[in-house]
Formats: structure tokens, C-alpha cells, sequence
């Protein structure tokens, strides 16, 4: 039995909205498996973001708890919380959300130095993300600015990971990208979880979907169904039509 | 880490609102250098106006700090939503959301104290430039430095803290309440409320049109000389400011949304040139940004007013100096004592003319018994002052107006304009003067009186004979001088006739009659002093105000640029010129400025047509306040313009920046 | 008619010993009513081509002649008034004007092309018609989905009649079932209006659309493909296989 990372129960996040309560996350219970890439989909406005918000420590439940190892976040302050997620959570966005004003070494620089003092120790890990992702040495200077969408989202994984985080939260990371980098994107962070990294990813694409080896259903703020695909496999054409099937009969 | 980061944003901040630094820069410059000149004492002696200066300028300086700091306000919160979603990846990364306040807050006040810092040296220059202004202005023989003082710089400290506290505590409020989901997704946020349509809107614009122009005409109606006079005024006065507010408010709300649905409902115009997307784009823009529209649109109203009223107080003044003193020197004393005065006078000045004249009583007062005066005037003092035909006619020569003449039979009435209003419906026919000549009253009138032409407020003009056997009251002495008249006559004359111009009263205590003597110069003097004062007073406010406003209006466009460039690369790409890309952005930019400006000068030419009826008379003639309103939207537009310019060409840059 | 005629078209970058050659002697030709896909792995030139095709970048060598007019010899100034005549774009981030309703947008193209303003309202009306948006005129961007935004600019690209439409990645941004919509309108735009298009993309699923497919690579046309009377799943295939030629994997798929 794989080890628990996270668990939720009763999980509920209602927001008002127009002076109209919107009950976006009803009674969830789950639960995150170490290694996994979890997959998270649903239709629009089904509550995919919220759900990785609420479980990834950037928004407190309405009701319900969350565990975390043996933390109860769910109870937690934001104070609290802000030091949870640099040293426990990783972060990709669509946005992909790199500051401007810094580097690229000193954006994946200013997560690290949060967590950890030794500068020299850092620099080193990053050195080697980097070089995983394929972003030489030359690039380290450059502005966000100054590279392409892709090589900006790679970046960006590199910082989510600088700081070994258990979870690697990604929210349609390939979004605002075009095929083919979105396709390296993807390349780069079933890499991660084939060496052990647990990745939660939510999408609304049916291809980046395919990376994951376990895809939850999301509708009317409930889990619908799971899937297990088995752990991803080049040019798998068998994976693809399981999860064609499984998501028409979820109704997608 | 951190620091560098904050360092950093520090400097793009600045480069990305140099507009509203220069603005904030001149505000703080243009209150020091007012502060160093009201408490340089060398400045305040000079004049007795002058030393009222300093209190007058806490109170104004009190109107400046709120409107500067509104600007500064607005603009911690619009420079706050430009990088919310800089301040959610922070928080997403993990910093406390509190340490992530705080730097804000740094970065804030580093860029404010930047701006106090260089506004200093700034200030002192500007401060020696207005010292050499009074100087000229009241021609004094040299130039006064002004030196710096410890109270000018607390002063200035005092106001920052004032301004930043505030300002920093709602910075930090807004921070404080926003979750990181709100920081990263506030952008979007704002542009749903752009497109989303408000119906009615233009049910607004005209109920607003229709209260602005119900209170003018309200205003017009009851704006009338006599009606100045009395309290119910007030009142009316401050229903229709109340309702212009109103007015102005709600018709720059609807403003953006009443232009698109005209556009929109004709084909012709809707579907040419750049119709359709100017309208568009200001209408989106209208929508958030109504109530902001509506305080610079009040804004640039004040200012204008100001202005106007700069101008035309110094028409007034011309009228008052005429109407209290038309002649160089004039002086009422015993006729004994008159030709010392002209002694002194001749001591250092030129003489062109001069002129004695008596003042008889009528013991009568058929005209003193019509008004309530009578009651309360002594014995000897009830009497109508009257003077001779020729008497009269010569002191006409002497300020080069043309004479009146009289039949035997008549007289006529000069008065205060007070003095006739209070009059009104009983002014006889004719009186009877107590030496039996009867007089038929051919003229009750203001004009051509002045306050020293006797010891009252009016007087009766007869034909010679009729003084015969009337009593002396005062005797008079005008003159009229080659050079222009100073002070410093009147102070020889109160130094060296000392005891013509003080004498002992009932309770045995020394009064002065200085007022028997009126040097022109003096009275130059004292209303240049003040209309320096007013006009300084004025522009000051006008302009922080349309400062503030043009700061507002382009730092708002130039955010968009940056924003927006897609919108004009569409353009591009559909096909549309480079040239009429820019042509499409100076007319999107004029009615961004000038939308909020149209309303305000229509207010205030209608404001000054009416406060004109009232003072018309006062001035050289009926439509000289036109000339005045037209130079005063003039300098207003000129400033504004530069603001336009700036906006305008720092959009051009931003569009073509890769 | 011949449309478009790309002689041996260069695009450099760079200086000296640091030069990128991004397009490196292409020719090609296409005729009016065709539509054409243009494939190949990012950094093999395909939207460098698309671009100097645009009027957008200059090429450093070659010629390139739409209609009638070589673009080449266009002066600066004229480009734009080229492009309004001539060219009509879609692109993979719509890019419409969010201020404007879905009519308004596609009403722009004609406004800039100075049309008959009493007439232009129908004209708008007429195209949404053929194109299945006339529901959603009156509203704006945001309120209507990715798919539809889409074919509001083939609309706003076709309304003109323009010589030829030049898409970039047009479903790129699009989920599966939009991207099928979008496709089938773009050639019922091509069989029905006989709109002459132009399509870069990555995607075999969005070429097999097309009648022919070109495939560059390294900055040169590598082969080109025709679908002839092959299905469109056999095409679908063929253009997976001449992918997988060149170096792309399964995840080109859909």
C-alpha cells in the first residue's frame, strides 16, 4: 500500500458570490498517494482549481479537514500556511507567474533561500534542475522576459521544485502553451515523477491528462469516478483509449 | 533577497510613473517654497496684508494636503492593482503575506521620500523666484532673499507623515484583506466588470443634465444685486452647489455609456473610421472609472473657478481704488490747515492740480429723513451734505469726465450704491433746502460718487446760488500728482500734522482721524498686496488641482498602453496604418481629457454670467469678464495640455515598444 | 488562379558567425480555393514563412508575390494598406478586441476597409449566418467560448475577401470537440465560400483537414503530401507516419 500524503475528509468550500452561496466542493474525501500523478478533471467550473487551491494550502476549507503527514492544515493560520507550502508544496500555474524583475537563477533562488539558508546549497540544486530541464548554463542571467513560453514554464517547474517539495501542484500547466512546448512541459514532469516525484495536475486536456497514472472526475463539486491508468508509457495507444472511455462515461 | 527585489521595483515604479513623481515633486516644491516665503519675516513686514499671508496659508495648505493626498492615494492603489498578481506569486511561494505588506509599504514611502527630497532644493529656487515677484510687484527697491528656516522643513515633514500615514494604512488594509487567489486573479476580475453592461445609464446622464441645468438657472435667477445683499442668498447658493455636485457626478458616470449609445444608434457614424472602437474603448474605461471621473471633473471645476476668480478680482479691485480714491491725494480738514497738507505734499512730489472745495449743510435732511439714520444721528449732525454745481464740475474735470449742468430748479443725489438700496422706494420728488430754495431731485444716482466726496455716504449737487447762507461742514482738498503717490506721504503726514489728525474724545482718550487722508498709492499698495495674495492663492490651488487631475487621467491611459497593446496590434494586422494608429490615440486620449473638462467650463461660464450681473458695474464694462473667463480657460488648458502631451507620447512609446 | 508564389524565400537572423536561418530557400505556389497545412517541429521556420507571408518580418532573400503584387517591392507605408486588401489572419489567441461584441469585431474588418456603412450591419449579419455564431452577435468575448471566439475571426477574416487567410496554430488554443467545430467550419469556409487558407500547425488532426501538407524542417520543405481522394482518416495517418519521419512521437495525436 502506497504511504498517504495528504488526506481530506469532508472537504466543503463554498464562496458567495453576488450575495448568491455557491457550494463549489461538497463533501470530498480523498486522499494523495506518494509517487503518483494524479490527475484531477472536469468540466469547466466544476471546481478543479479549487480543489488544488484547498488542498495545496493556498485557501482554508469552509468545512472539513485536511491532513497533511500529521498536520492538520486545515486549522491552519495564514501565517502558517505561507511556511507550509515553501517547504512542503511546489507550484506551476498556467500563468506560470515569473517575476519579472529577477533573473532566472534568482527566481528559482528567491523560493529556495526561503527554505533553506546555505546559498551554496541551493545554487547547486538548482545548477542541477536546471540541467535536467534542458536551460544551459548561459541562460541563468536572462530575464522572464527574454525566453519563450515554454523555456519560461520550465523554468518555473524548477522553482517548484527547489525545495523538494513532497507535492508538485500544477494548474493547467500546459495552457498557455503551444503544442509542441507544452509537450516538452509534459516530457519534463512525467521525468520528475518517473524518479519519485508525486505530481497533482489539473486539466481540461485530454493529452496531458494521458501522463497521469490515476485521474479523478470531478463534477458538481463531487468525485464522480477514478481511474487507474498504470504509470505512463511512451506511445501507449492502450492508455489513451482507456481514458476516452472513462471519460465519456463520465459524461465529458 | 528581498531587498534587491524591493530596490528593483523601486526603480521600474518610478520610471513607469514619472508623470505622477513630477507631479507630486512640484506639489511638495510649491508648498515649501509658500511655507519659506509665509514665515520669512523679511516678506511679512512689508505689508500689513502680507502678515495675515501665513494664517491664510495653513488653512489653503489644509485643502492641498487633502487633494494630494488623494492623489497619492489613488495612485498606491492603482500602482497596488498593477501588481497584485506580482504580490500573489510572492504569497504562492510562500512569503508571509505580511512580510509581503511591508515591503509594499517601503516601496511606497521610499518613492514618496524620494519625491519630498528632491522637492526641497526645488522649492527653495521657486520660493526666490516668488520674493523676486512681491518685490517687483509691490516695487520695492531690492531684492529679499528668502533664507531657510527650521519651521518650513517640520512643516513639510509634518505634512508627509500626515499624508503617507494615511495613505500607508489603507495600503496596508487592502493588502491584508485580499486572499492570494484574489492578488492573482484581481486583473481579470476588473475586466469582467468592464463588458458588463449597466442598461439605464443614460436615464442617469439626462436626470443629471437636467438637475445641472435647473440649478444654474435657479442660480441666474436669484443671483441679482439687490438679492446679494440678503441671508436668503445662502441658502440658495448652497442647494444649487449641492445639486451641480450631484450633476457632475452622475454626468460623468453616464458620460462613456451616453457617447457609445449615440454612436451606436447610427449607422453612419458607428460604422466609420475609429468611431466604434474610441467608443468602445472610453466607455469600458468610463465604467470603472465613473466616481474618479466625477472627483476630477469637480476637481478641474474648482480650478477653473479659481482662476476665474484671480482675474476678475483684480478687475474688481481697479473698480474699489477708483471708488475710494480717484484723485492722488484727497484730504478733509479745517480750511486753515489744508495748505500744510499741500506743503508737505509739494516736499517731494510734482503737483498738476490742485483743488479746495467745501461741503455745506443742509439742516433740512430731507433725505436723511427718509432713511432710519436720522434717529441715531446727533443734533448737529443731522443734515444733508450738499455741494456746489461748479465745485462739483471741476473735481469731474479733474478725473476727465465730462461736466453736468443743472437748471436753476434742480439737483441731483450722488450715493453709495448701500446707501441708495436702502432707499429704494421712497425717494422724493423734490426737497426743500433750509435756506428756501425748493428743488426738483433730477437724478438719484451711484455713478460718478466716491467715499471722500463728503463726510457721508451721499450728496446733494445744487446750483451755486443755492448754498447761499448754508453752513460749512468739512472743506477738502484733492490733488493730483506728476509722479505716482507712496505710502510713506501719508505716513509724513501723519508724523508732522500729527495734531490736525488726533484730538482728545468725550472719555478723554486720543482718537485719530487718519482716515481724513486717502493717498492713492497707499490704497495701490494695500489691494496689490492683496490681489497678489488671492491671485497666489488661487493659481496654487488651481493648479496641484489640475495637476492632479491630468496625473490621474494619464497615468490611468499609460497602464492601459501597456495592457492594451494587443488592441493595436490587431489593428496592424487587419490593416489599419501606422500614422492613423496614432491619429486613433490622440483622439482616444482628447476625450479621456477632455470629457471630464467640457461640463466644468460650461458650469463656470454660466456661474460667472451671473455673479458678472451683480458686479458688471464694478467693472470697465459689460463683457470685459468674457475676456477674463477666456484667458482663464486659456491657462487652465495650457497646463492640462502638457499633461496631454506627456500621456500622449509616452502611449505612442509603449505601442511600439517590441 | 494562382494565389500566392514563394520563390526561394530566405529569413536570417543574427550577424557574422552567430547567424540562424530560420527560412532557408522555400518555394512554393498555391491556387485560389486551396487549403493547405503547414508542419513541422517549432524552430523548423514555419511561422518565420507565415510571418514574412503576413507583411509582419522582412525576408532577407527571395520573392513573394499574392495576387498579383510582389510583397517585397511593397514600400513600409503601403504594407498595411496591402494587408487590408489582401490578407486575413486567425490567430491561436483569437485576438479580438474585448471591448467590442462578437458583431462589432467582425464588423472592424469592413469599417477599416472604409465598406458602405449603411450596408455593413447585413453583411456581418450574413456571415455569422454561415458560419453558426449568428446566436451569439450581441455578445462579448468573454462570454462565449473559446470554439466561438474562434469563428468569430474566420468571419472577421473571411468578411473582406481577402486573397488569402493565413491561421496560425488556429486550435491550438481550443479543446477536442472545438476544435473539431472549428475545423469543420474553416472548410466549409474553404469548400463552400472558396476561401483560399493557409494553415501552420502542429497538429495532424487539425492538417488532415487540409488538401495538401507541407513539412519543413530545418528552415527547407522537407515533402509534401496530397490528400487526393483518400479519406481523411487514411490522410490523418499518412500525416502521422510522414511525422513520425520526421521525428515527432504519438503525442501529436489528439
Amino acid at each position: 500500500m502506497e504511504k498517504i500524503l495528504l488526506k481530506t475528509e469532508n472537504l466543503s468550500k463554498s464562496f458567495s458570490v453576488g450575495g448568491v452561496m455557491q457550494h463549489v466542493l461538497k463533501n470530498i474525501d480523498l486522499a494523495l498517494y506518494e509517487g503518483d500523478f494524479t490527475v484531477i478533471m472536469g468540466a469547466s467550473g466544476a471546481g478543479k482549481s479549487t480543489l488544488l487551491y484547498a488542498v495545496s494550502g493556498m485557501d482554508t476549507p469552509t468545512l472539513g479537514t485536511i491532513t497533511f503527514g500529521d498536520k492538520e492544515i486545515s486549522k491552519f493560520s495564514q501565517d502558517e500556511l505561507a511556511v507550509f507550502r515553501r517547504e512542503h508544496c511546489g507550484f506551476v500555474f498556467q500563468q506560470i507567474y515569473l517575476i519579472d524583475g529577477m533573473s532566472l537563477m534568482d527566481n528559482v533562488l528567491a523560493a529556495g533561500l526561503l527554505v533553506s539558508k546555505d546559498k551554496r546549497v541551493v545554487v547547486e540544486r538548482a545548477k542541477k534542475l536546471f540541467a535536467s530541464v534542458d536551460i544551459p548554463e548561459e541562460m541563468y542571467g536572462k530575464f522572464p522576459t527574454q525566453i519563450s513560453g515554454g523555456e519560461a514554464q520550465r523554468v518555473g517547474i524548477v522553482r517548484a521544485l527547489i525545495n523538494t517539495p513532497e507535492i508538485l501542484f500544477a494548474d493547467e500547466p500546459t495552457g498557455a502553451l503551444n503544442s509542441q512546448t507544452g509537450l516538452d512541459v509534459l516530457n519534463t514532469l512525467t521525468e520528475f515523477n518517473e524518479q519519485g516525484q508525486s505530481v497533482v495536475m489539473v486539466t481540461h486536456d485530454m493529452r496531458s491528462a494521458r501522463r497521469g497514472n490515476r485521474i479523478l472526475y470531478l463534477k458538481d463539486g463531487v468525485i464522480l469516478g477514478e481511474c487507474n491508468l498504470g504509470k505512463y508509457k511512451h506511445n501507449d495507444m492502450e492508455r489513451h483509449e482507456k481514458l476516452s472511455a472513462f471519460l465519456s462515461e463520465m459524461g465529458w | 533577497m528581498l531587498g534587491k527585489l524591493a530596490v528593483r521595483n523601486v526603480k521600474r515604479s518610478a520610471k513607469d510613473y514619472v508623470i505622477y513623481l513630477i507631479t507630486i515633486i512640484i506639489s511638495f516644491s510649491l508648498i515649501f517654497a509658500l511655507n519659506l516665503i509665509s514665515t520669512s519675516e523679511a516678506i511679512m513686514n512689508l505689508s500689513q496684508g502680507l502678515n495675515t499671508f501665513q494664517y491664510i496659508m495653513y488653512f489653503i495648505n489644509a485643502i492641498v494636503l487633502g487633494v494630494i493626498c488623494f492623489l497619492i492615494n489613488y495612485t498606491t492603489k492603482f500602482i497596488f492593482e498593477k501588481r497584485s498578481k506580482e504580490f500573489g506569486m510572492y504569497a504562492l511561494l510562500g512569503i508571509k503575506k505580511r512580510k509581503i505588506n511591508k515591503m509594499f509599504l517601503l516601496e511606497s514611502l521610499l518613492l514618496g521620500f524620494i519625491a519630498l527630497i528632491i522637492s526641497m532644493p526645488v522649492g527653495f529656487c521657486v520660493s526666490q523666484f516668488l520674493s523676486l515677484f512681491i518685490v517687483k510687484i509691490l516695487e520695492l527697491p531690492q531684492a529679499i532673499f528668502i533664507g531657510l528656516n527650521v519651521k518650513s522643513f517640520v512643516l513639510l515633514a509634518i505634512y508627509f507623515a500626515l499624508i503617507y500615514l494615511l495613505v500607508l494604512w489603507r495600503a496596508g488594509r487592502r493588502m491584508r484583506k485580499s486572499t492570494i487567489n484574489d492578488l492573482l486573479t484581481l486583473e481579470k476580475q476588473n475586466e469582467m466588470k468592464i463588458t458588463k453592461s449597466k442598461k439605464h445609464r443614460n436615464i442617469l446622464f439626462f436626470i443629471s443634465a437636467a438637475l445641472g441645468i435647473f440649478s444654474l438657472i435657479v442660480w441666474y435667477v436669484n443671483f441679482k444685486p439687490e438679492a446679494v445683499q440678503e441671508s436668503s442668498i445662502l441658502s440658495v447658493v448652497l442647494i444649487c452647489l449641492c445639486l451641480l455636485v450631484v450633476s457632475i457626478y452622475g454626468i460623468m458616470i453616464s458620460a462613456g455609456d451616453f457617447i457609445l449609445s449615440v454612436v451606436l444608434k447610427n449607422n453612419k457614424i458607428k460604422n466609420s473610421k475609429d468611431n466604434l472602437f474610441i467608443a468602445r474603448t472610453f466607455s469600458a474605461k468610463a465604467k470603472t472609472m465613473g466616481f474618479v471621473f466625477g472627483t476630477l471633473s469637480m476637481l478641474i471645476t474648482l480650478s477653473i473657478l479659481f482662476l476665474n476668480i484671480s482675474g476678475m478680482n483684480k478687475g474688481l479691485y481697479d473698480y474699489q481704488i477708483d471708488s475710494e480714491s480717484p484723485f492722488d491725494v484727497a484730504v478733509t480738514d479745517k480750511k486753515e490747515h489744508l495748505k500744510d497738507y499741500l506743503d508737505i505734499i509739494e516736499e517731494d512730489y510734482t503737483i498738476k492740480n490742485d483743488f479746495i472745495y467745501d461741503i455745506y449743510k443742509d439742516k433740512t435732511a430731507a433725505i436723511l429723513k427718509t432713511t432710519p439714520a436720522y434717529d441715531y444721528k446727533s443734533d448737529e449732525r443731522r443734515f444733508d451734505p450738499v455741494i456746489r454745481l461748479s465745485d462739483y464740475n471741476r473735481l469731474l474735470e479733474l478725473r476727465g469726465q465730462e461736466k453736468i449742468s443743472l437748471n436753476q430748479d434742480e439737483c441731483i443725489v450722488l450715493s453709495e450704491i448701500r446707501f441708495k438700496n436702502d432707499m429704494n422706494n421712497i425717494i422724493p420728488d423734490k426737497i426743500a433746502l433750509s435756506n428756501g430754495t425748493e428743488l426738483k431731485i433730477k437724478d438719484f444716482t451711484t455713478t460718478g460718487y466716491w467715499a471722500r466726496i463728503s463726510n457721508e455716504y451721499y450728496t446733494i449737487v445744487v446750483p451755486d446760488k443755492a448754498v447761499d447762507a448754508l453752513e460749512t461742514d468739512t472743506s477738502h482738498l484733492v490733488v493730483n500728482t506728476k509722479e505716482k503717490t507712496k505710502t510713506q506721504l501719508k505716513e509724513k503726514m501723519k508724523t508732522r500734522l500729527k495734531e490736525y489728525m488726533t484730538y482728545i474724545d468725550e472719555n478723554g482718550e486720543e482718537d485719530e482721524t487718519y482716515y481724513n487722508v486717502v493717498v492713492k498709492g497707499e490704497l495701490i499698495e494695500a489691494t496689490n498686496t492683496m490681489t497678489m495674495i488671492i491671485s497666489t492663492i488661487c493659481i496654487y490651488m488651481a493648479f496641484i488641482f489640475i495637476a492632479s487631475a491630468g496625473t490621474i487621467i494619464a497615468i490611468q491611459s499609460l497602464s492601459d498602453s501597456n495592457k492594451y497593446k494587443y488592441r493595436y496590434r490587431v489593428l496592424s494586422y487587419l490593416g489599419v496604418k501606422d500614422e492613423n494608429i496614432y491619429k486613433t490615440i490622440r483622439k482616444q486620449l482628447l476625450i479621456l481629457f477632455g470629457i471630464p473638462v467640457i461640463y466644468p467650463i460650461l458650469i463656470n461660464f454660466c456661474l460667472i454670467s451671473s455673479v458678472n450681473n451683480v458686479y458688471k458695474i464694478m467693472l470697465a464694462n459689460n463683457t470685459v469678464y468674457l475676456s477674463y473667463f477666456i484667458a482663464t480657460v486659456l491657462e487652465f488648458l495650457i497646463i492640462y495640455a502638457v499633461y496631454y502631451i506627456a500621456a500622449y507620447f509616452s502611449f505612442k512609446r509603449n505601442i511600439t515598444e517590441a | 488562379m494562382q494565389v500566392l508564389k514563394i520563390e526561394n524565400l530566405k529569413k536570417y537572423y543574427g550577424v557574422n558567425t552567430n547567424i540562424t536561418k530560420a527560412v532557408n530557400g522555400i518555394s512554393f505556389e498555391m491556387d485560389e480555393g486551396e487549403f493547405v497545412a503547414m508542419m513541422g517541429a517549432s524552430g523548423s521556420g514555419k511561422t518565420t514563412l507565415l510571418n514574412c507571408i503576413a507583411t509582419i518580418d522582412v525576408p532577407t532573400g527571395g520573392f513573394i508575390t499574392i495576387g498579383d503584387k510582389e510583397i517585397t517591392k511593397i514600400k513600409e507605408d503601403e504594407l498595411a494598406d496591402f494587408r487590408k486588401d489582401n490578407l486575413g489572419f486567425i490567430f491561436q489567441d483569437f485576438n479580438l478586441l474585448d471591448t467590442m461584441t462578437i458583431e462589432e469585431n467582425i464588423a472592424l474588418s469592413l469599417i477599416i476597409n472604409k465598406a458602405d456603412s449603411m450596408h455593413i450591419d447585413e453583411r456581418v449579419e450574413a456571415m455569422a449566418a454561415k458560419l453558426g455564431i449568428s446566436d451569439i452577435l450581441k455578445k462579448f468575448p468573454y462570454e462565449v467560448s473559446g470554439g466561438q471566439k474562434q469563428r468569430c475571426a474566420c468571419a472577421r477574416a473571411l468578411i473582406n475577401n481577402p486573397k488569402i487567410i493565413l491561421a496560425d496554430e488556429p486550435t491550438g488554443a481550443l479543446d477536442s470537440k472545438s476544435s473539431r467545430m472549428l475545423l469543420e467550419t474553416m472548410e466549409q469556409m474553404n469548400r463552400e465560400l472558396k476561401a483560399t487558407i493557409l494553415m501552420v500547425t502542429h497538429d495532424s488532426f487539425s492538417a488532415s483537414f487540409c488538401e495538401r501538407v507541407l513539412f519543413l524542417k530545418d528552415g527547407k520543405i522537407f515533402n509534401e503530401i496530397v490528400k487526393g481522394e483518400k479519406t481523411r482518416k487514411e490522410f490523418f495517418n499518412e500525416i502521422i507516419d510522414m511525422l513520425t519521419l520526421l521525428g515527432g512521437d504519438a503525442d501529436n495525436v489528439r
